[in-house]
């Protein structure tokens, strides 16, 4: 990235009334991330969606991953919401959700050969000519696990991708809100799914000969889903859950008020 | 004023299986430390300070005059890690970067690629 663009990068985060800033590429194949996010933007530029796998409708999304530029507000944000959340992306997708100001500034790719990890595996996998094994690691919303689940659940699925990753795996990472928003599976393994489908078509993902510890249809029996699923039918919405740390709840005020900005109503937890 | 945040917190696990046992902080590219390839490139930018954060059981000094500090931390996530970092840097806004960000022609770095 010419110095010209990390200038710009910086300059956009600096003084603005913005909560965060991301530098983003128009090309996938420019981001040396094994895990890059694709991002969704307004006409001003700034996000409207974050997701893990390319959005399906047809639109040319950015990638960004790495690079952050966070305003005064967003810092205190992080403080708050890291009680609650367990990733970095986990995070932005919350900014983006709760309407808060993420800017992109769009950059150019620059001409350096990092190999990154994925590029890595891939290339071992093609050298010892053996087929990776493929992995779909669905994170669930986060909306439905109060309390430490939320953190207990995203570590354990974590320590097991890192763990069939170091054994060649080759895992794509996705959650249950950006299935749902795409309408699909991430498309390195739309091959696998017969057909366009919803949630309920990662069922297809499963060999019979294959061992699913949890598989899609636990998923789709959970009651959660079902209400949710119902709610949605019948017009209503599932109220969202705010966890609030008692030793500080005045610092989680600007989270409470945005969340209601639209008149929605909000749950919000002591812990 | 913009503060610059480097994150260094994670195991470097994927290196290691890879069999790089150096800690990516401290991994070499064109002779010397990434953390301190980033670190200027932060002074450049015109970060104010630059704060970095490593994991506990990796040994860093970053020479003067480099306006650098180093912060040591064993947190579980990326995100753990922008949050002990926010705590312990100067206030103002961030310019926050992981540290294996590449290395880009005329002294600036990028996560960015041309394939």
């Amino acid at each position: 990235m010419p110095a010209a663009d990390w200038s710009r990068v910086v300059s956009s985060c600096d003084g603005l009334p913005r909560h965060w800033s991301l530098p983003c590429s128009r090309s996938p194949r420019s981001l040396d991330d094994e895990l890059p996010l694709y991002v969704t933007t307004n006409g001003a530029g700034f996000a409207t969606g974050i997701f893990d796998a390319p959005p399906i409708d047809g639109s040319r999304p950015l990638v960004t991953g790495g690079v952050y530029g966070l305003s005064p507000v967003a810092r205190r944000l992080a403080g708050v919401a890291v009680s609650s959340l367990h990733r970095m992306r986990a995070f932005l997708k919350l900014l983006v959700d709760l309407r808060a100001p993420v800017a992109t500034v769009e950059v150019r790719a620059s001409s350096i050969s990092i190999t990154s990890g994925s590029r890595r595996r891939g290339k071992l996998a093609r050298r010892t000519d053996r087929p990776m094994k493929r992995l779909v690691a669905l994170y669930r919303s986060p909306t439905y696990s109060p309390h430490a689940h939320r953190q207990n659940d995203t570590a354990i699925l974590d320590a097991t991708v890192d763990g069939l990753e170091r054994r060649g795996w080759d895992v794509v990472r996705t959650g249950e809100r950006d299935v749902a928003a795409a309408g699909c599976l991430p498309p390195r393994l739309r091959q696998h799914v017969s057909g366009p489908g919803r949630l309920g078509a990662s069922a297809h993902l499963v060999p019979k000969e294959a061992l699913a510890v949890n598989p899609p249809e636990s998923v789709l029996n959970c009651h959660r889903h079902r209400l949710v699923e119902k709610d949605g039918r019948r017009r209503r919405r599932v109220s969202r859950t705010l966890i609030v740390p008692t030793a500080d709840p005045q610092t989680v005020m600007p989270l409470v008020h945005q969340l209601n900005g639209d008149g929605r109503p909000v749950w919000v937890e002591a812990r | 004023m913009m503060q610059g945040l480097i994150l260094a917190g994670g195991r470097g696990s994927r290196l290691a299986a890879d069999g790089v046992e150096t800690p990516k902080a401290l991994v070499e590219v064109a002779g010397r430390p990434q953390l301190l390839h980033l670190s200027q490139t932060f002074v450049a930018l015109g970060c104010e300070s630059v704060t970095c954060m490593v994991r506990d059981d990796v040994a860093v000094e970053v020479p003067p005059p480099l306006p650098a500090v180093v912060h040591t931390c064993r947190t579980p996530s990326s995100l753990h890690t922008l949050v002990a970092g926010l705590a312990v840097a100067p206030p103002g806004p961030v310019f926050c970067a992981m540290v294996d960000t590449g290395h880009a022609r005329g002294g600036l770095e990028s996560r960015c690629i041309e394939l």
